[in-house]
């Protein structure tokens, strides 16, 4: 087996296929130097992200550690090929579980995990809202969102990664699907929020 | 343009500048009613962003290295996910290593040998021990101290194993490497002595 150790700028381009593959092709090939190097872009590149969405869900004081178990786990999955489908998609599925294992234990261990409400009236630390049910239900969000999207036909569903989570204008939206109009666009985008509050919160319905 | 969508555009813009983009910021930002909406948004956009640049700068000294230099131990080693997993569950139970040591080797009943223990887990924590030699009965006695179960610590020693083709996935190949080059060298004091007769610390870290 031939392992030709890349330069920095052509790492940067590979995708997570690509990388995750060079990394245990370095490992096979003994050059671990090269293997650090691929698995030094591949936790950067998604650490501050799993971080920001661990926050979102968790105690504050918990989320390195939480951050670093679902690294830890992705990428051994990837590489030893049990993972599922692309490596951002199963990565960001190992996130969603580590929290709800974080909050099973929890409930095993009540004193083991300082809820976000023992924090409120901290400086910089989320208090106990947003309440879905209770904090575990911060778990469950990302679920929801793609829940509601498979509510939506395919066409609509890109109108809606393009508009809503890529923030393209309505115009720039028109430009990349045949068909769309400026006002369909913000029709769907519409509708889409209006499943999405509903779905979060059944009572939002009675306030619109 | 609503608070939510207002907020989300700003959180998108500062993620793509590199900015902080904490999202409990702006989460505190946002009405009650409209926080878990937004929350939804900035999870599943989080989870659709692409693997960030890397920065060599900002990767040093941050957690992200810890995890490379803990997963580097992993794929060059013989002990699976150990050198990821071992020391961080240490950490969490707050026992030094030298403490986790001294209980470790009274639970199996070979206090007098604590230095010959130390050895090996601190092998262990390295990756450089081979984890099918390890007994049932250490990783049950390791797994109560720091709050683990015998078989987490079983498959996490089972993980990376070398599948690929070649002549370094070859394990004898990786055995030697690591030995000889081990990420951080232990004290000479922690080598566990390989002279001398077979006993009991053996047969639990090297006889399964």
């Amino acid at each position: 087996m031939t392992f030709k150790p890349l330069p920095d700028h052509e790492l940067q381009r590979l995708g997570d296929a690509q990388l995750i593959a060079y990394i245990r092709d370095g490992r096979a090939a003994g050059e671990l130097g090269a293997a650090r190097r691929g698995l030094m872009f591949l936790v950067y590149g998604y650490e501050r992200d799993v971080n920001r969405r661990l926050s979102i869900k968790v105690p504050k004081h918990v989320v390195d550690d939480l951050a670093h178990d679902a690294l830890v786990r992705a990428i051994a999955a990837a590489f030893d090929g049990t993972s599922v489908g692309e490596f951002r998609s199963w990565l960001h599925t190992i996130v969603d579980r580590t929290a709800v294992d974080f909050f099973r234990r929890a409930e095993r261990r009540p004193k083991e995990a300082i809820l976000p409400s023992e924090h409120e009236g901290e400086e910089g630390v989320w208090g106990a809202e947003p309440a879905t049910d209770g904090e575990a239900g911060a778990v469950e969000l990302r679920l929801v969102v793609e829940e509601v999207l498979e509510t939506f036909n395919e066409k609509h569903r890109l109108v809606i990664e393009l508009h809503v989570f890529a923030t393209l204008t309505a115009g720039e939206v028109c430009d990349r699907i045949d068909g769309m109009s400026v006002d369909n666009v913000a029709q769907i985008a519409s509708r889409f929020r209006t499943k999405l509050r509903a779905r979060l919160d059944p009572d939002s319905e009675d306030q619109e | 343009m609503s608070d939510v969508d207002r907020l989300l555009a700003e959180y998108v813009a500062e993620h793509r500048a590199g900015g902080d983009a904490d999202p409990r910021e702006f989460l505190t930002r946002a009405s009650p009613l409209q926080r878990t909406e937004l929350a939804a948004l900035i999870d599943a956009y989080l989870a659709r962003a692409p693997r960030q640049q890397f920065d060599e700068a900002s990767f040093r000294g941050s957690t992200a290295e810890r995890t490379v230099d803990e997963l580097e131990r992993a794929i060059a080693g013989q002990a699976g996910l150990w050198p990821a997993l071992l020391p961080r569950l240490r950490d969490r139970a707050g026992l030094k290593r030298s403490e986790l040591v001294e209980r470790l080797a009274a639970a199996l009943g070979v206090g007098d040998r604590e230095d010959k223990v130390a050895g090996y887990y601190h092998e262990m924590e390295q990756g450089l021990l081979p984890a099918q030699g390890v007994s049932d009965r250490m990783l049950s006695a390791l797994g109560q101290l720091v709050g683990a179960t015998t078989q987490t610590l079983r498959e996490a020693g089972r993980a990376l194993a070398p599948t690929g083709e070649g002549p370094a996935a070859a394990p004898a190949a990786f055995a030697r490497r690591a030995y000889a080059e081990p990420a951080e060298a232990p004290a000479p004091a922690a080598q566990p002595p390989r002279v001398g007769e077979w006993d009991e610390v053996d047969e639990l870290f090297r006889g399964a």
